[in-house]
């Protein structure tokens, strides 16, 4: 494969994006004196989750197995499914579907989850034929 | 060379002219897909308002107008908890022009059991009531039972777990359909249910301003005005002859929607006419300078046999195919944002806002692809018309 940092920076965006996100615009509910609401658990975990993303698409620039890097993006396509489900499925939200974590994280999350999905299986598929043409010649 | 395939190999050969072409026309996609989705689902929302008020007055303590904007009382999520004594059904009842009223008693939950803000409880009456029972009927067979709680859509518990209300745990028998107003954040029980409510609040150490029986309060009155009688008149009757009590016409909450609808379908059509504007003179222009980067390749073609139409031709399949990508990007990253993101819209505009079902968003999808895809060949025409009409001698002369 000739361009390896592209597609990882790519791919590495919406994972940092959430990371930076759940801590700023995205964050969930914050009760008036500062404590977490029932939400909190769910932005931490989509934060670390962020994290990791971030960090396997910045380590893929560097990686040289290919088998390695087809696992890896098919991987991070499962990371993204789980930040998809994360608020709501795997972590309980709130209440109140007018609330911040139903109105702004969950939403957030459902689609930074599937563009980190769409995009490491679409640098998956690309990979994994390239290596089968490579195989060919 | 399969000509057929040219199109698509012309728009691969080069990626970042095509994507660049593909953005403009996914900016007109996502301005009249999104725009026509949100202008839909407002108008769904008013339908949806207007079907639920079933009452033409609704009578509250004068003091609750320090609280809520009564103009706004059924698109506020919080309705607050204000209380009268019962008596009062009694005073109306007696005002000529009432067919029939119902009383309603509202609570506030405390924030921290289930949420970070408080949820309205509202309790009705199932002997009298004539505006909540006709919805709550179309997912709840049986009659709503002592200790039950009907929930909105927005409140997210479903039918078997139970709700929280000051430590009291109430079983979830039925979630609504949602409205795109505040009734869809509310929790709903009977007036007996509500009394135990109170009585726990107020054991709780709660201050609800409320003396005497729990019973005896209500927060609220609707009335249904009888035939011949105006809504406005019975409005007025009860603001002069009833004390303590505000009146206010249901009619009046909705044109208030209606005007603010308005404004903002105008707005959105404004906004789409001027993208498109804007958007289609870009893309004609951008066709027109790639026109003049691609002379000598239509001047090859041209020697190579190909007819001035078949030339057309290919130019207006390669804006078809860019306009049909560009389309179908510009919707889904449309419906990516308002979909999700349809709560947060709700309460930005402060309309009731209800998306339409998954069919006509369906068709507003392959509307705005229908349209695009007769726009992004419109650009091109002209372009299509100068190529095809290239001097091929003159260009193929011009660089050795």
């Amino acid at each position: 494969m000739k361009n390896k940092g592209i597609p990882s920076l790519i791919a590495a965006l919406p994972g940092a994006f959430i990371a930076v996100g759940v801590k700023t615009f995205l964050h969930p509910c914050i009760h008036e004196d500062g404590s977490a609401g029932a939400c909190g658990g769910a932005g931490q975990m989509l934060f670390w989750l962020g994290i990791a993303v971030a960090a396997v698409a910045a380590a893929l620039a560097f990686m040289r197995s290919t088998r390695v890097r087809i696992a890896l993006w098919a991987a991070l396509t499962v990371v993204g499914v789980v930040i998809m489900l994360t608020p709501g499925v795997i972590m309980p939200l709130c209440m109140m579907m007018t609330m911040r974590c139903q109105t702004v994280t969950r939403p957030a999350a459902l689609v930074l989850g599937l563009l980190t999905a769409v995009l490491s299986l679409a640098f998956c598929a690309r990979e994994a034929m390239g290596a089968a043409k490579g195989r060919r010649a | 060379m399969n000509m057929n395939r040219l199109p698509l190999r012309n728009l691969t050969r080069r990626p970042g002219r095509t994507a660049a072409l593909a953005a403009l026309v996914a900016f007109l996609a996502m301005a009249l897909f999104g725009g026509s989705t949100v202008v839909l689902s407002l108008r769904r929302g008013l339908t949806s308002l207007r079907d639920r008020l079933g009452a033409d007055v609704i009578v509250v303590p004068s003091s609750a107008k320090s609280k809520v904007d009564l103009d706004q009382l059924y698109l506020q999520g919080t309705t607050g908890y204000y209380y009268m004594d019962r008596g009062v059904e009694d005073r109306l009842s007696q005002i000529e022009g009432v067919e029939k009223l119902s009383s309603q008693v509202f609570l506030a939950s405390l924030r921290a059991e289930c949420c970070s803000i408080p949820v309205q409880v509202i309790g009705f009456d199932p002997q009298t009531d004539f505006t909540v029972r006709p919805w709550i009927a179309a997912r709840l067979k049986q009659e709503l039972g002592y200790g039950e709680a009907v929930v909105g859509c927005k409140v997210s518990a479903e039918v078997g777990e139970d709700v929280r209300i000051y430590k009291t745990n109430m079983p979830v028998v039925a979630r609504l359909d949602p409205t795109g107003t505040g009734l869809d954040t509310a929790i709903y029980c009977t007036t007996d249910t509500m009394a135990a409510l109170l009585e726990a609040a107020r054991s709780q150490g709660h201050d609800l301003k409320i003396t005497g029986d729990a019973h005896d309060m209500v927060s609220a009155v609707y009335l249904k005005a009888a035939p011949g009688t105006s809504a406005e008149a019975l409005a007025n009757d009860i603001n002069v002859h009833v004390r303590k009590v505000e009146a206010v016409q249901t009619k009046t909450m909705l044109s208030g929607v209606q005007e603010g609808l308005n404004g903002v379908s105008k707005a959105i059509a404004g906004l789409i006419a001027a993208v498109w504007a804007l958007a289609f003179a870009l893309l004609a222009a951008a066709f027109h300078l790639l026109s003049g980067e691609r002379r000598r390749e239509f001047a090859v073609l041209r020697t190579l046999g190909l007819s001035r139409r078949r030339l057309g031709r290919l130019l207006f399949a390669e804006s078809l195919l860019v306009s049909a990508l560009g389309g179908v990007a510009g919707i889904a990253l449309a419906a990516l944002v308002i979909v999700p993101f349809s709560t947060l819209i709700e309460q930005a505009l402060g309309l009731p806002f209800l998306l339409p079902g998954a069919g006509v968003i369906a068709l507003t999808a392959l509307g705005t692809l229908l349209a695009v895809c007769v726009a992004g060949p419109l650009a091109a025409a002209r372009t299509a018309h100068r190529l095809s009409h290239v001097d091929t001698g003159a260009i193929l002369r011009e660089v050795g």
